[in-house]
């Protein structure tokens, strides 16, 4: 197991009345990708932004790369983690050189020069060092954004819906930048809205909503849904099979044509509906387990926490 | 890790690049220098060559001799030469509105810019303190302001040595002028940059922060009127006092402005 590089102990924020993050806690080890999805409002930002320096929590501890963050320290934490806020904020009228040597030295990178050219030639953007930030694509701007926030080499990475707004390709690029940071050894956070993005890149995926409601592997979460659904194709028509697969622990979700999709509570009723169509007559050509999707999952316990 | 100024030298650097690649916005400031200038030459050299009439009628005259304890140096001109001595240093006051517009404008921008333009939240995630981040935005209009103040000063200079009467020029260099030009006018400029700073932290656009100009310019303005109607000049001892009333105003505001500038608030409260 790597070492934690973040480590978040009943992590709280308040603003006013309002709770923003409450009792969080989670840690996130070197070469790991943590997804962290949540509705909107429900205080990924806010985490973010306590895990990056930039807000102190009101109770709990966080400490990033062995500093603990306190208003002392802050200044110390954010040399050590690169954040990806959720708008790029580059400054159009400058070149994309201008803007990446800007933070360098902001953050005190020794030979600047080398370190811009390095960055801009790991995130793809070699090509258009002088070109004014403000002309680049949507896309480009996001490279020139993460590039920013890996200026100063942080070992951990908070990248605030990374793909948000962009095209498919531009959007796989990101992804493919993020495997790559994991292979590099870094903790990298991605928060996201796309379940499935959060599926294919992250080891593990905490939902939260103020509160966290879960944080586990996809698969883990996915199967902590109870039971699934079947889909069983019919010779002849689907809808008159309809009340004989309602029987027993059996609930029918929908008829379509010659398909009947049942929601079942355990594993071992398939045998029992599949039994009790055949006895019934109907003449079965497919029966199809549905594993229940991380989308359901996600939105069960969002609603279940109201 | 780099230490504070090169963090203020960095993001200074930032900003003078932003103004080179976008001089427009130089323009008000520069056509202030005009605004400012013009009112007094016309009345001073184009005026008397157009009409042939002489600035120095018995009233002024009196005046401009009432002040020579003040102003020793009129008593070495032509009465014409004093006349416009006179009331070259009573316009003189106007250069003070060059700072003020020059730095309300452009520090309005600065910091309303990096709203607009959401670029703030990146810069607070680099180790900059609040401090850095003030000075590093002020310094760049705060260096403007005072280049185009100096630049008006020159215009002066050259119109006084060229077209104005003999050795009136010399009266630039009086005590009161330099006080003026080198004390009144930076203390003026760290007021309206520290005002259009802490405005800009609840304004959307450079406009609503840049109107607070009326406010600062409107003192300026009576004190020129009443010097016309009046007809005497704030003298060395005036200025002093009102460079002390600056810096305490000015202390007044850096205060405020550390309670405006927390990270948390520029982070949450800024839209």
């Amino acid at each position: 197991m790597s070492a934690d590089l973040v480590r978040a102990s009943s992590l709280s924020r308040r603003f006013d009345e309002r709770m923003a993050v409450a009792d969080l806690s989670f840690t996130l080890g070197a070469g790991e990708v943590l997804a962290l999805l949540g509705p909107n409002g429900a205080g990924k930002t806010t985490t973010f932004r306590i895990l990056a320096g930039l807000l102190l929590p009101t109770a709990g501890t966080v400490t990033i790369a062995g500093e603990p963050l306190t208003r002392d320290t802050a200044d110390a934490v954010r040399g050590r983690v690169g954040l990806l806020t959720e708008a790029p904020g580059l400054w159009d009228r400058l070149t994309v050189r201008h803007n990446l040597s800007t933070f360098a030295e902001l953050h005190g990178v020794e030979r600047p020069r080398q370190r811009v050219d390095e960055i801009m030639q790991a995130v793809g953007l070699s090509g258009r060092a002088e070109d004014r930030a403000g002309t680049l694509s949507k896309g480009l701007k996001q490279r020139v954004a993460i590039a920013r926030a890996l200026i100063h080499d942080p070992p951990v990475v908070l990248l605030d819906e990374p793909t948000a707004g962009l095209d498919p390709e531009s959007a796989r690029d990101v992804r493919d930048f993020v495997r790559t940071l994991r292979e590099q050894g870094r903790a990298v956070m991605v928060s996201t809205h796309n379940l499935a993005e959060a599926e294919e890149l992250a080891d593990r995926i905490a939902v939260m909503n103020t509160r966290l409601l879960a944080l586990d592997t996809p698969r883990s979460l996915r199967e902590r849904r109870r039971g699934g659904r079947v889909v069983v194709e019919l010779e002849g028509g689907a809808a008159q099979w309809a009340p004989l697969a309602a029987r027993g622990d059996h609930h029918v979700i929908d008829v379509e044509s010659d398909r009947l999709t049942v929601a079942i509570d355990a594993a071992h009723t398939v045998p029992d509906l599949v039994t009790a169509l055949a006895a019934g007559g109907a003449r079965i050509q497919r029966v199809t387990p549905e594993e229940p999707s991380l989308e359901e999952t996600y939105l069960e316990l969002v609603r279940q926490d109201g | 890790m780099a230490s504070s100024w090169s963090r203020i030298a960095a993001l200074t650097r930032k900003d003078v690049e932003e103004v080179r690649r976008q001089p427009g916005v130089l323009i008000p400031a520069v056509a202030m220098v005009a605004a400012v200038a013009s009112p007094g030459f016309l009345l001073l050299i184009v005026a008397p060559r157009f009409t042939g009439v002489a600035l120095a009628d018995p009233d002024l005259v009196a005046a401009a001799e009432s002040l020579s304890a003040q102003l020793p140096a009129l008593n070495n001109l032509t009465p014409e030469g004093r006349a416009q001595a006179f009331l070259l240093q009573q316009f003189l006051m106007f250069s003070l509105l060059v700072p003020i517009f020059a730095a309300l404008s452009l520090a309005a921008q600065a910091f309303v810019g990096e709203k607009q333009s959401k670029s703030l939240e990146p810069l607070l995630t680099t180790p900059i303190t609040v401090p850095e981040l003030l000075l590093g935005k002020v310094l760049t209009p705060l260096l403007l302001a005072l280049l185009l103040m100096a630049a008006t000063y020159l215009l002066h200079l050259v119109v006084m040595l060229t077209l104005g009467e003999a050795g009136v020029w010399r009266t630039l260099f009086l005590p009161r002028t330099l006080m003026l030009y080198l004390l009144i006018g930076p203390l003026v400029s760290v007021t309206a940059l520290l005002s259009a700073a802490i405005v800009s932290s609840r304004a959307n656009d450079a406009r609503s922060a840049q109107q607070l100009g009326g406010l600062i310019v409107l003192p300026l303005t009576g004190l020129f009127v009443a010097q016309l109607a009046g007809q005497f000049l704030v003298n060395t001892t005036a200025l002093a006092l009102t460079a002390a009333a600056l810096l305490i105003v000015n202390l007044g505001l850096v205060w405020l402005g550390v309670r405006v500038f927390q990270r948390e608030t520029i982070l949450l409260r800024w839209k």
